[in-house]
């Protein structure tokens, strides 16, 4: 019914956005909080997992609930979904 | 970090501890902005507002770190820290105050396109109807102030003022509305007649009818194209008029006399070398002269340039300073050689004869000679020109009679 309506899914889903100008700049929405950061790794939370962003002298520009803007050398952006133990 | 969080004030902290990422998630659950967020040695540094880092405190509580502020930035500290200044407060408001004030007022005024009422004399119109150098410019209408420059100036076709800043601009174009009569006049149908005495060097008709051919001598006055035209029938009686603008280009060949005396000693301007230069300052109303001291010779040159102080684009101040150069110079009478006396007769007749061509008058001789007295050199003689002058008059009576004779 989603899929009929047009619906977006960041919207229905809760599914993550990003948006990336070149290799500097990155926004994120629509995530659950941020799990680690340092200078060359930013790990944040998303509904189905997490997102890994790689690269060097990263810098959160601005941080608040609706979104998350990260700059600095990004060279990897990586998505990874938690492993189900046997029997879940 | 915008204006707006300079006007409120933001504070950057120091987040230590083990649990700095679940501080900073909470922070962003309860809906506090954070920016700028650094990854330090065993810490981290974030920009908060002073709004939010007072709901800081039992998020801190909660998620067990420490914190600390590293630097203050924005207005309410700017305030806290020179609030004994209280002078500086005062220049600060006096300042804006003084810039308020400069800027309703008028400081500069402008004309473009004046050609032939001069500047001086529209400046003193300005002046004498109240329009003048420091007014409010609450006190400048500027649809008045056009309808009056029009009023004045029946040249002026066209006025417009405006306010820009301090500075009014006023723009003309001149060309009165008597053109368009002029015009009308000029499509009425008329005739040509001679400018000048001489002999027709040249006609060549493109509306109306020749009274005269090449060869042939006229005086001053003379009708040389009518613009009478007779329609004719099959008889060669003339039954009709046509009066049509009689148009043609006529070239009449006639002398005109040329005299100019030159004296051999006459009074020159010599620089003595002396030079005097100053800076004059004005404020306002008031001029200050740099240095004090003003040369006190009889004759001399002053150049000066003016330069008017302003902000932006048009937003000029009552402080303008000129640079002012006096040069001494005397009046000597020299007696010049006649090699010098020649030269200055003959550009003067080259000038002459080069302001005829650019009327489209054609030179055929020159017949101008140089003839010495004690004091004096006299160039004196004739020029052959042809020059393509003619009179444009209505049409007389007299042309139609003279146009029924000659077809009767």
């Amino acid at each position: 019914m989603l899929e009929a309506l047009q619906l977006p899914d960041d919207l229905t889903r809760g599914t993550i956005l990003l948006s990336m100008h070149g290799q500097e700049h990155l926004w994120i929405e629509n995530f659950c909080g941020l799990s680690a950061y340092s200078d060359e790794e930013v790990r944040i939370l998303i509904r189905d997992g997490w997102v890994k962003i790689s690269g060097s002298h990263l810098e959160i520009l601005t941080y608040t609930k609706e979104e998350i803007e990260i700059a600095g050398c990004i060279c990897s952006v990586c998505f990874t979904k938690p492993e189900r133990v046997k029997g879940q | 970090m915008g204006f707006s969080d300079f006007l409120a004030g933001y504070v950057r902290i120091r987040v230590s501890g083990d649990a700095c990422e679940r501080f900073f998630n909470l922070c962003a659950y309860h809906r506090l902005k954070l920016w700028r967020l650094l990854p330090e040695a065993e810490a981290y540094t974030a920009c908060i507002s002073v709004y939010d880092f007072r709901k800081l405190k039992t998020l801190v509580k909660k998620s067990h770190v420490r914190l600390r502020i590293t630097e203050r930035h924005g207005l309410p500290f700017f305030v806290r820290k020179y609030r004994r200044r209280k002078l500086l407060l005062v220049g600060l408001l006096a300042a804006i105050g003084l810039l308020l004030w400069l800027g309703a007022h008028v400081w500069r005024i402008t004309l473009d396109g004046n050609v032939r009422q001069t500047s001086p004399v529209l400046y003193s119109w300005l002046q004498e109807n109240g329009i003048c150098y420091g007014m409010r410019k609450s006190e400048v209408d500027c649809e008045q102030l056009s309808a009056a420059l029009r009023n004045a100036f029946p040249d002026f076709s066209w006025v417009s003022a405006k306010l820009h800043g301090t500075q009014l601009s006023i723009q003309i174009r001149e060309g009165s509305f008597s053109e368009k009569a002029e015009k009308e006049e000029a499509d009425a149908p008329s005739s040509l007649f001679a400018a000048h005495a001489g002999v027709i060097a040249s006609i060549y008709v493109r509306n109306g009818r020749a009274l005269v051919e090449a060869g042939e001598e006229v005086e001053k006055g003379q009708l040389l194209v009518s613009g009478v035209i007779p329609i004719i029938d099959d008889g060669g009686a003339a039954v009709n008029y046509q009066k049509v603008q009689a148009d043609a280009d006529v070239v009449v060949r006639c002398s005109i006399p040329y005299h100019e005396e030159q004296a051999i000693t006459f009074p020159e301007k010599q620089y003595t070398g002396k030079q005097a230069e100053r800076v004059l300052l004005q404020i306002l109303d008031a001029d200050f002269a740099l240095p004090f001291l003003r040369p006190s010779w009889e004759c001399s040159d002053t150049l000066s340039r003016i330069h008017q102080l302003r902000l932006f684009d048009a937003f000029y101040l009552p402080v303008s300073w000129q640079q002012i150069t006096v040069r001494e110079y005397e009046n000597l009478e020299i007696c010049h050689t006649k090699e010098e006396i020649l030269s200055i007769l003959n550009s003067n007749l080259q000038y002459f004869m080069k302001n005829l061509e650019e009327k489209g008058v054609q030179i055929f001789e020159n017949n101008v000679k140089i003839e010495w007295t004690e004091t004096s050199a006299i160039a004196t003689g004739t020029l052959t020109v042809g020059t393509p002058e003619t009179v444009r008059a209505a049409i007389t009576d007299g042309e139609e009679e003279l146009s029924g004779n000659e077809y009767d």
